[in-house]
């Protein structure tokens, strides 16, 4: 996506968003230009240290669900014993909306960092086990075949054909689970917490009637899932340039 | 080691005893036993599945015969102490999509430095030498910074082949290589095999279902058929190895030859 394209579509929605708040006069609805200038305030302030507090939570969950989940999935990609062992757990759980176990998990883990942190990360760990699971046990045996002929192992072959095949995939896992991602973290910081953007906009300005700084969290937040896509995007730029490359047989 | 070969004239690959099936099928070899001389230059022919692919991949290790020997150079197949030395060139390339064709010329060599097995453990600029070398001797070196897919088939082919020579192997075991090429790509890549082979005098091994194919790369022509095989039948073209072979007179009733021997085969299976 260029950058042009994203400045262009964001100064569209902040004009319609401007001539909405003109034409509806609404308490509940102020202009970008008084929120985007309390988000400003905010974000050397208190909103700042909520916003990082949720982005720590978020990465740290990413962290740990890829650290866990992509060697678990080339395993499972490589073997078809262990797949034919794991794959009724995986089909039974994958499908089940994780945020139905936070009552739960929070029962156990408490209300602090462990217990939100927990809630994403299996989330991810589910969403990117499988499609490297599956990018894994995709790749075509003739591909596997050549490279052991070039006297690679187990090790060489991990390292040079199953990891380098997985990355993308992983990826584009967490490009689309990270929307699913921020939203459990919204939903697990609107109660029992004193930090987060989630409870910033439910307890600290929603409850209090603050809609501007409200909105300014609102703002926030959607920062956080941008700053997140890009982080992926350049991750993606970084480690799999082959993507970018467009087909142009030559002869 | 290659100059050692050529003057012994010693058994390059050497199968004894050879029995596999897959599971649950029929055998496709029986106590089958077969002997290439290191140098020379053999084409299998056959049916689809005759086994012509089975052979290849019981000779590179990737499959494990159910009894009998398979040596290539001495050596115990998979070979332990010389990974990389039998050079495998399949249908479809086996190209690395994410890697550029140059990486992709250099990945043996690579993955022996991951082993810490290369000869230039500390010396990656004669890795780099070698690499270009094949990329300019298999003339892809214009295209070696492309991606497999932004090249022709032909070039894949290329560098398919680049990668295996890298590695200096002692056999080179060819699966249909060409068949998914067009006439003058399939012929072009054809007379370099020949060319290579001539340079390297390399023992190779090409399995094909192309009879002029056959009767161009190979002076000596295992001929393999549907069900058990348990004797090979060879069929001797010595004329072969020469790169305008293809246009004498000769070639063609070669070609006849086996053409004939081939539909006698599949009388008798059918």
């Amino acid at each position: 996506m260029k950058r042009r394209d994203i400045a262009i579509a964001t100064t569209i929605i902040i004009v319609i968003w401007e001539l909405l708040a003109i034409l509806l006069k609404l308490t509940v609805l102020p202009a970008p230009g008084v929120v985007l200038l309390t988000f400003a305030r905010g974000m050397i302030g208190s909103l700042g240290y909520h916003f990082l507090v949720s982005f720590g939570r978020v990465l740290a969950s990413i962290a740990i669900s890829v650290v866990l989940a992509t060697p678990l999935g080339l395993a499972l990609g490589q073997s078809k014993r262990l797949n034919r062992l794991f794959s009724p757990f995986i089909y039974l759980l994958y499908p089940i909306p994780k945020i139905v176990f936070l009552p739960i998990i929070i029962l156990f883990l408490g209300v602090g960092n462990f217990s939100k942190v927990f809630i994403i990360s299996l989330i991810l760990f589910f969403q990117i086990l499988v499609v490297v699971r599956d990018a894994a046990s995709n790749l075509r045996p003739e591909l596997i075949a050549s490279v052991r002929s070039l006297g690679g192992g187990r090790r060489a072959l991990l390292r040079f054909v199953y990891l380098p095949a997985c990355l993308p995939a992983a990826l584009t896992a967490l490009r689309v689970s990270i929307g699913t991602a921020v939203a459990v973290l919204f939903f697990a910081e609107s109660f029992a917490t004193t930090s987060g953007l989630g409870y910033y906009i439910i307890v600290e300005t929603w409850g209090r009637l603050a809609y501007t700084e409200m909105y300014a969290g609102v703002v926030a937040m959607s920062l956080l899932g941008l700053l997140l896509y890009l982080i992926v995007d350049a991750l993606e730029r970084r480690f799999c340039p082959w993507l970018n490359q467009q087909e142009q047989p030559t002869l | 080691m290659r100059r050692a070969c050529q003057q012994q004239r010693h058994i390059m690959i050497d199968i004894n005893g050879l029995t596999f099936a897959y599971t649950d099928k029929t055998p496709i070899f029986h106590d089958f036993s077969w002997h290439v001389t290191a140098g020379e230059s053999w084409a299998v022919i056959g049916p689809s599945g005759c086994g012509k692919s089975t052979l290849l991949y019981l000779i590179a290790g990737l499959l494990r015969p159910r009894q009998g020997h398979i040596r290539v150079a001495r050596e115990n197949v998979p070979r332990k102490a010389h990974r990389g030395r039998t050079g495998l060139i399949l249908q479809d390339y086996g190209l690395l999509p994410w890697a550029t064709i140059r990486e992709n010329v250099a990945l043996g060599l690579r993955i022996q430095r991951f082993y810490k097995q290369s000869r230039w453990q500390d010396k990656p600029d004669k890795v780099t030498q070698q690499v270009e070398r094949w990329l300019q001797r298999l003339g892809i070196s214009e295209v070696s910074s492309h991606y497999p897919n932004q090249v022709s088939g032909g070039q894949r082919q290329r560098a398919a082949i680049a990668r295996t020579l890298a590695l200096q192997p002692d056999v080179l075991l060819m699966d249909e290589p060409f068949s998914s090429l067009d006439a003058l790509t399939r012929e072009n890549l054809q007379r370099l095999t020949l060319e290579l082979w001539q340079e390297t005098q390399l023992t190779t091994v090409l399995v094909t279902h192309n009879i002029e194919e056959a009767i161009y790369i190979g002076q000596h022509i295992l001929v393999l058929h549907n069900g058990i095989n348990s004797k090979p039948l060879v069929f001797a073209n010595s004329d072969a190895g020469q790169t305008n072979y293809r246009r004498e007179a000769h070639f063609l009733a070669q070609c006849n030859a086996l053409r004939r021997i081939l539909q006698e085969q599949q009388h008798e299976t059918a």
